[in-house]
């Protein structure tokens, strides 16, 4: 499936833009988010920022937090539709570190 | 940057930190406390999944009129010593038991306080769930706002002075800004190291306390033990959930235990009188790592490598009721139908429509660490370490609490740590000076790790920028696949000579010419992973040395070809010290004031627990 996440790095980039990834169905079958960054970090592209420094990976720590199709989730519990597009942006509001991480909350 | 001076830098902000903090603030020193994650949601106290425990004795002293007063401090010392298969340091098993019951019902108290629930049952324990301790943790480091806080910083590497250790430096994860805080001692407790495919701990378990402190001259000890438990692989979105480990423990104790079957179906048995003398207890673990981890060994395991728990053949209807009790037992600490943030309804309904639930062997504990006496002081003045960083108290299998021990450690850690500020000299400007100097001294991989500096981000970057290799993300999966094939709950020399030669190979083509790609210093992946790799790498290497040379089987170390306990020949720690050209490696007999060390040997890990002369106490005392 094709996911799009939004990339922005202040002082570099001029605007945010967005880069599509092409996940293998098979690699994140009943996979969620955080299963597919992890993908996309380790086999495509290492420079992706997403939060996982300190993740507990099972909804309890809440960190990794981020919009998914619109709507704040958690990385680590919004589980993927191969069917359904997939958009990933850092969650408003809170201003971007970079690529999908907020300013902590 | 960010530069600080202060007498006390703790290095950790889970369970370990926030008690050293708490100690040492209380004793009126000045402290730092710098945390990878965020206080509260940083370590592993959050992941806890079921009871933490002292003696009975003195829980029924502190009005819990359920407590079993039979079960001593005494017979507690003697599980964690007869468990630990008599490798533990037992001056620590005793500072354990005597300094747990007043941390632990003080964590207690600050839970409740701030509205968690804990469930007392005999002996002496309190069920919970990982986030409870970890809100009444935070709820006790905010009693103390006295304590300088630093969240969402690495600490890279420690700085010493030609005598003693001055305090350590690293970067803010978010921002790259470099952070170096001088303090006239230093306590680790940032936990342990998780080399494995499938863990079950947090993201922050990369091995960074053990390897600062022994590239500053520290010892490390017992690094050949890691403790697997069952862990969930399937669905993907639950991978790494502990839920298979608490269903098989509390529907077992209420007469539903899984039948265990290998990916052809065939039922993998546990002997009865086996599961008998370890229901319910951490001994469980062991034995799941035993007689499970076997069979995957031998190639007969699912093909993401566990094992199928089957519940078809109890009758629908105590499945029903089972599991009705389970859902409504657990729903005191979490979300009906959830387990932790998990939706585990799909868990549910498996169970009751007979379909099979996929459970690996997942890690969740590192023995080794750094080793410490009973005043957790390291050897290395003005240097003290706390927790899961640390070896020795539990020995061979971790039969005790993580979590006490964390706040045990951690409370000793202070204490000792603002004795020894309060009456040490000032750091000298010449010290300070010294260190960077000599940076080297605490920085440098050394022999056993020749391309790894704990440099500055920009001086990592600047390494990496000419190099042509894989990348830092990519590197630790690598090192994840070596480490599940030769260094996993099941060993033999064979793999464990396979993977020495693959990490070898790893460490000559791989860690010297690692990539980082992005040039931005700000929450820079790659960046970490360089650290973690090669911390992981150091502790891989002297975890799967230690395994090699101990050829027999001891508590979570077990080998296929070397099954007996041989007390005879291998009732030592394996000791690790840097030197200049590699490391040296010593064998301590552990200091044994209590029990005399057992002499011949058991014919396996299982037969050692039945052995009458060992007089092993936890049956007699449920």
């Amino acid at each position: 499936m094709e996911i799009r996440v939004f990339r922005y790095l202040a002082g570099r980039d001029k605007e945010p833009y967005y880069d599509t990834f092409r996940v293998p169905d098979e690699a994140i079958r009943e996979a969620t988010v955080m299963d597919a960054l992890n993908y996309i970090s380790e086999n495509i592209d290492p420079t992706l920022a997403y939060y996982r420094h300190s993740a507990c990976n099972h909804g309890i720590c809440g960190r990794c937090v981020l919009e998914v199709n619109g709507k704040p989730a958690l990385a680590c519990e919004a589980r993927i539709d191969s069917a359904i597009p997939l958009v990933l942006k850092p969650v408003p509001n809170r201003g971007v570190v970079r690529d999908l991480v907020a300013v902590p909350g | 940057m960010i530069d600080r001076q202060t007498d006390i830098l703790i290095i950790g902000g889970s369970g370990a930190g926030i008690s050293a903090a708490i100690a040492a603030v209380e004793k009126g020193s000045r402290v730092t406390l710098v945390s990878k994650g965020r206080i509260g949601k940083a370590g592993n106290v959050q992941m806890a999944g079921g009871s933490f425990s002292i003696d009975g004795k003195n829980a029924k002293e502190l009005g819990y009129r359920t407590a079993n007063d039979k079960v001593t401090p005494d017979v507690v010392f003697d599980n964690l010593v007869k468990e630990g298969y008599y490798l533990n340091d037992q001056n620590l098993v005793r500072q354990f038991v005597e300094e747990s019951p007043r941390v632990a019902y003080e964590l207690v108290q600050f839970g409740e306080k701030v509205g968690q629930k804990f469930a007392f049952l005999p002996p002496g324990k309190w069920f919970s769930v990982g986030r409870a301790w970890a809100a009444g943790l935070k709820a006790a480091a905010a009693a103390h706002p006295q304590i300088d806080i630093l969240e969402d910083c690495l600490i890279t590497h420690l700085l010493r002075s030609e005598k003693r250790v001055i305090g350590a430096a690293g970067y803010h994860i978010y921002t790259g800004e470099e952070i170096r805080v001088i303090a006239r001692a230093v306590v680790i407790a940032s936990g342990g190291y998780q080399v494995f495919s499938l863990q079950n701990t947090v993201t922050d378990m990369t091995g960074d306390g053990p390897a600062m402190a022994y590239r500053a001259g520290a010892k490390l000890a017992d690094m050949e033990f890691v403790l697997c438990f069952p862990t969930a692989l399937s669905p993907l979105r639950l991978r790494g959930s502990i839920y298979p480990y608490l269903i098989q423990v509390l529907m077992g104790k209420w007469g539903m235990p899984p039948v265990v079957r290998d990916k052809n179906g065939r039922e993998i048995l546990t002997p009865s009188e086996v599961y008998e003398l370890v229901r319910g207890s951490k001994m469980e673990k062991l034995t799941a790592c035993y007689y499970w981890g076997r069979e995957i060994f031998a190639g007969n395991g699912t093909e993401a490598g566990g094992i199928w728990f089957d519940y078809s053949s109890y009758p629908q209807k105590k499945r029903e009721e089972i599991v009705q009790r389970y859902i409504d037992y657990m729903s005191t600490w979490h979300r009906r139908g959830y387990y932790m943030g998990d939706d585990i309804q799909e868990v549910y309904r498996r169970i009751l429509t007979g379909g099979y639930l996929e459970v690996g062997l997942g890690c969740e504990y590192s023995n080794g660490g750094i080793v410490v006496n009973e005043k957790m002081e390291t050897g290395v003045e003005g240097l003290y370490a706390a927790g899961e960083a640390t070896s020795g108290v539990f020995g061979a299998m971790r039969a005790g609490d993580g979590l006490i021990e964390m706040l045990v450690q951690g409370n000793r850690a202070g204490i000792s740590a603002a004795d020894y500020a309060s009456g040490s000299e000032d750091i000298q400007e010449t010290e300070i000076q010294y260190s960077c100097e000599r940076e080297a001294m605490g920085k440098a991989g050394g022999a056993d790790d020749p391309s790894y500096c704990a440099g500055t981000p920009g001086e990592i970057m600047e390494q990496c920028a000419g190099h042509d290799g894989i990348s830092t993300v990519e590197a630790r999966r690598k090192l994840e696949e070596i480490a599940d094939n030769g260094f996993s709950f099941i060993r033999s020399g064979e793999r464990i000579a396979k993977s020495r030669k693959e990490l070898e190979q790893f460490a000559g083509q791989i860690l010297p010419n690692m990539t980082i790609k992005e040039k931005s210093r700000t929450y820079n992946l790659e960046l970490l992973d360089y650290h973690a790799v090669h911390n992981l790498y150091l502790c891989l290497k002297l975890g799967l040395e230690a395994a090699d040379m101990r050829k027999e089987s001891r508590g979570s170390h077990i080998r296929v070809d070397f099954p007996q306990v041989d007390h005879e020949h291998f009732l030592h720690r394996m000791v690790f010290g840097r030197t200049c050209d590699g490391h040296s490696v010593e064998t301590v007999t552990p200091p044994a004031f209590k029990f005399a060390l057992p002499k011949g040997s058991d014919a396996d890990i299982i037969s050692y627990l039945f052995n009458e002369e060992h007089n092993y106490l936890r049956p007699k005392m449920r």
